[in-house]
């Protein structure tokens, strides 16, 4: 079994034939830093403390895929949408999805020390989520070496550390290249001709 | 019961920023039998005490006390009324009373510890786990004062109680982990080496371990 298999396959709430697919090793996730986002201690990174350990613990720690989503999308979907809750925006951070999924965590079980995948990133797009939406979570095989509460809990403040320590320097979002409009169009394109393909293939196999 | 003082305490709570924030709001401090710097004083706490405490409940007032004068109170049987055994009385008495710390005997609180312990106080920890985060900063205290440990860390209770001091510089960087379970658990960062991927674990009682040592070492040398 695989640390995470939900990365496998899509996790869009709609099904295969929605949003991007999995999320593929050589994207990049945004980070949306803001008001209420606790950061190192001159603001400029993120901290171990600006991610939730509860969102993490269950997949929904929010990420955008910065292929997939335009700046348009970007200041109405999380930005507007976060200012209520969060405040107004600071700036983003993002991180390669290959550097955030290569992190791995020493858990000593009854077996001995073992190193693991630490974290899982996913194309988790529920209602109300844009389709660039991506998710990051403790990866599951943490989760079932069956760790005491209190060895689990400094195991994922390790892990939190690490995480903010991959993540870039917070820049303004005016730094981005966003794709257009136009873009994202031709990667829906693509990504329902890899369904098409995936399936294509699966019947020449079976 | 004469009412000696009724004020706005404002305090200075020391932040991870470094400056410090004023915080803290009305406490009328009277006495049980109308004589200053007897045995007995009761503080009777206001409306609010700021950062988001239930002014009326008595273990966030332990902490709020514990904070700025290192003291442990006895709780009446009204939740609204601490017993202190010692004698501080008006506001200004209190203050006077840090001071006085030292001469009863009371060991003062490093700056660090006391971070510690508003950090505490600030945190957002499940209910349910506010036990585990109270252990925690109590075995972190202990080991910031007996390690004697400084600088500025970083210091981080999580939802599930577990707190972290993280001091780091650039690529380098040493974490305390501790989560009320008689451990701290210490993870370094290297170039190449990430927290998670590393550390030991040393039992609170035990003494500073060679390897922490080396790395604050040489955080606070290249600082």
């Amino acid at each position: 079994m695989t640390d995470c298999p939900a990365e496998k396959q899509t996790q869009h709430f709609k099904g295969k034939w929605h949003g991007f697919g999995p999320v593929s090793n050589c994207e990049t996730v945004i980070f949306a830093v803001f008001d209420t986002t606790k950061c190192n201690q001159n603001g400029s990174k993120l901290a171990a403390d600006s991610f939730s350990n509860k969102s993490l613990a269950i997949n929904t720690q929010s990420l955008a895929r910065a292929a997939y989503l335009t700046r348009l999308c970007f200041d109405q979907e999380i930005v507007e949408s976060g200012k209520a809750e969060k405040g107004k925006l600071v700036g983003v951070a993002h991180a390669k999805v290959d550097v955030l999924r290569n992190l791995r965590a020493d858990i000593t079980t009854n077996s001995g020390l073992k190193k693991v995948r630490a974290l899982c990133v996913l194309d988790k797009v529920d209602q109300g989520d844009f389709d660039g939406h991506a998710t990051a979570g403790y990866a599951e095989v943490i989760e079932r070496a069956q760790l005491s509460q209190k060895s689990l809990g400094k195991v994922r403040a390790k892990i939190r550390m690490d995480v903010a320590e991959v993540f870039s320097d917070i820049t303004s979002p005016d730094r981005y290249r966003w794709p257009s409009q136009f873009e994202i169009g031709m990667k829906r394109v693509v990504s329902i001709v890899q369904v098409l393909l995936q399936g294509w293939f699966r019947s020449l196999h079976s | 019961m004469p009412v000696l003082a009724k004020s706005s305490l404002m305090l200075d709570i020391p932040t991870q920023s470094g400056k410090s924030e004023q915080r803290f709001a009305p406490v009328n401090v009277t006495t049980t039998g109308g004589v200053l710097a007897s045995s007995a004083v009761n503080l009777l706490i206001g409306a609010s005490l700021g950062i988001g405490l239930h002014p009326t409940s008595a273990s966030d007032l332990n902490a709020v006390l514990e904070y700025f004068i290192g003291a442990s109170l006895a709780t009446t049987a009204d939740q609204n009324t601490v017993q202190l055994t010692e004698p501080y009385a008006t506001t200004e008495i209190s203050f006077k009373a840090e001071r006085n710390i030292d001469e009863h005997g009371v060991a003062s609180r490093s700056s660090l510890a006391k971070i510690i312990i508003a950090e505490r106080l600030r945190s957002d920890v499940d209910a349910e786990c506010s036990a585990i985060a109270d252990a925690a900063k109590q075995e972190a205290v202990a080991i910031v004062q007996r390690w004697n440990l400084s600088g500025d860390p970083r210091v981080m209770f999580s939802d599930d109680g577990v707190l972290t001091l993280q001091w780091q510089r650039d690529e380098y960087g040493v974490a305390l982990i501790f989560a009320g379970d008689g451990m701290a658990s210490i993870a370094f960062r290297r170039p190449g080496q990430l927290y998670a991927e590393n550390g030991i674990d040393v039992a609170i009682n035990e003494n500073i371990p060679k390897q922490f040592a080396d790395a604050m070492a040489a955080l606070d040398r290249d600082n």
